[in-house]
């Protein structure tokens, strides 16, 4: 079961074009910021950091905006900026850490409503791995196999060739593997 | 590990940003964007006069009278940090200075305990001087300086004078062509060049930048302190408090977000009533059916309330969102026939939809 795309407030593609002027942030943040949010928390794993990074996102994405025109090229964008902003808040959460200063929330409540008693349990144990891991290959990870990112798209996000896109996404499965050998 | 992993995609769950979460965040962006400006802008004066401050003292480690200092420094040395129109910049003793205009050119030349020195190069600016007996505070404009003591007052820069308008207390002007007293409500023009003053309008002051009216509910709802600002919000006549739409707004989410729910409903009702044309107003609808079903238990009212958002805004995916809420609100008042019909409606227009199952449900459709 492939699961829908989180939903966008959508304009439809015929009001998208050269006639349409830049985007504003406002505007902008109407359309995708449901969108940049779902990226955010699945990056993050934390609800409650969720809507202080999007903020964070949108205002650090706003001046590139008004050069973009598709979808695509947006949600792009957002997502570049996103991975950017959450990088940064993962290496300070490990220095949280590090001094054990970092609450660790209950990861089961990550999952879909819907998903399997089972898949919640191996979410919350995959997030629970992915805290110790270094950022930027936690990210691509996540955008990879929890967001569904072609590996070409997780390059791009992470500003890393696809060499290395691939390279630290499977540094990361071989983590996982040894740590949840038993789920 | 089994490679169930890479069926993750499929239970990750996704954050449900409905219309009214998206504004509240959207508002909650805008303050944060407001408070690093202000911030910034603060930063770079403090910065600027530190800066200015430290190159006088190696210059005249004597401590000569400050007047030589300032002739000294140099202009290439001196910051230049245009504040933004309407921006106060606070100084440390808690004085006040605003750019009255985007042309505006402020710079903070010295600050310490006993003395503040600014230099306005060019347009307007209003001040609001902490009274501070022990400490001189002069504003130069050119060869015009103001010299204060506890007071307010405006000074405007043009190339044909500068204009002194006193707005609270007393202040000295001196010039080259001497120097003059002017009190509250006074205002002249000073020439630069010693000639008689240009006659001309009084400078216009400011818009108030003092301390905001304590009994103002709305700067307290948007730095987040909801229960003060709720407190406030009571004391106001009713049909007082907001008329614009930002403000009916932001007074319902006040009331809502301070756990006062019911409050929250006369001014999403007053919002949708008086400006149904108003983009804004589906998604206080909206929220109105939110808050009528949740936690208030008005059932019959909420899917009204729902139904009016989609009225307001058919095509958007509001629309969707309110027509599910409409199957449940239906539903929960009892009235089942209403309910599914909805549901069927729902189903048809939109079988992909993300709440399909929820409206199953409160349909009475079956799984």
């Amino acid at each position: 079961m492939v699961s829908p795309r989180p939903e966008l407030r959508l304009v439809p593609p015929s009001a998208i074009g050269a006639e349409a002027g830049p985007l504003g942030l406002d505007e902008a943040f109407r359309r995708y910021s449901p969108y940049v949010a779902t990226v955010c928390l699945r990056i993050l794993g934390r609800g409650s950091e969720v809507e202080d990074l999007v903020q964070d996102v949108f205002l650090a994405a706003q001046r590139g905006l008004g050069n973009l025109r598709s979808p695509e090229a947006v949600k792009g964008w957002l997502v570049t900026v996103a991975v950017r902003q959450a990088r940064k808040r993962l290496r300070a959460r490990r220095v949280w850490a590090l001094f054990g200063l970092d609450e660790v929330p209950e990861y089961a409540e990550l999952a879909d409503p819907a998903a399997s008693p089972q898949d919640r349990a191996l979410l919350a144990a995959i997030y629970r791995v992915l805290d110790g891991l270094p950022a930027a290959q936690r990210i691509a990870w996540t955008l990879r196999y929890v967001d569904g990112e072609r590996l070409e798209e997780v390059a791009s996000a992470c500003g890393c060739s696809l060499a290395t896109a691939k390279r630290w996404i499977s540094s990361v499965q071989a983590t996982l593997r040894e740590a949840l050998a038993d789920e | 590990m089994s490679e169930r992993w890479k069926q993750l995609e499929a239970c990750a769950v996704r954050e449900s940003w409905d219309a009214s979460r998206v504004e509240t965040a959207l508002r909650g962006l805008h303050r944060k964007r407001r408070r690093r400006a202000t911030l910034k802008l603060t930063a770079g004066a403090l910065g600027a006069a530190a800066l200015v401050t430290g190159v006088a003292l190696q210059w005249n480690p004597s401590g000569s009278p400050p007047e030589k200092e300032l002739a000294q420094a140099p202009a290439a040395m001196r910051p230049s940090s245009p504040p933004a129109a309407e921006r106060p910049l606070r100084l440390r003793d808690g004085s006040l200075a605003t750019a009255l205009s985007a042309q505006s050119e402020l710079i903070v030349v010295e600050e310490s305990a006993t003395r503040i020195s600014l230099e306005l190069l060019r347009g307007r600016a209003q001040f609001e001087v902490a009274p501070v007996p022990s400490r001189l505070f002069r504003v130069r404009a050119g060869k015009v300086s103001v010299v204060v003591v506890g007071t307010a007052f405006t000074v405007e820069r043009s190339p044909e004078g500068v204009g002194v308008f006193v707005t609270r207390g007393r202040v000295r002007v001196e010039g080259p062509a001497g120097a003059q007293e002017l009190a509250e409500g006074d205002h002249d023009w000073f020439s630069e060049n010693g000639k008689a003053p240009v006659s001309r309008p009084r400078p216009a002051a400011a818009p108030k930048v003092s301390p905001q009216d304590p009994k103002d509910w709305r700067p307290l709802a948007e730095q987040g302190k909801l229960s003060e600002a709720y407190e406030l919000l009571q004391a106001v006549p009713a049909g007082a408090a907001a008329h614009t739409v930002e403000d009916l707004l932001l007074a319902a989410d006040t009331s809502r977000l301070s756990g006062h729910p019911g409050e929250a409903v006369p001014f999403l009702e007053r919002l949708v009533r008086d400006h149904p044309g108003d983009p804004r107003a589906p998604l206080a609808a909206f929220t109105l059916g939110k808050v009528l079903l949740n936690p208030l238990g008005r059932f019959e009212e909420a899917a009204a309330a729902f139904a009016e958002a989609r009225a307001l805004s058919p095509q958007s995916n509001l629309a969707q969102d309110a027509l599910a809420r409409e199957v449940e609100s239906y539903s929960r008042a009892g009235q089942l026939e209403q309910a599914g019909e909805r549901a069927r409606e729902y189903l048809r227009a939109y079988p992909e939809g993300p709440r399909r199952g929820a409206v199953r449900h409160f349909g009475g459709l079956g799984p």
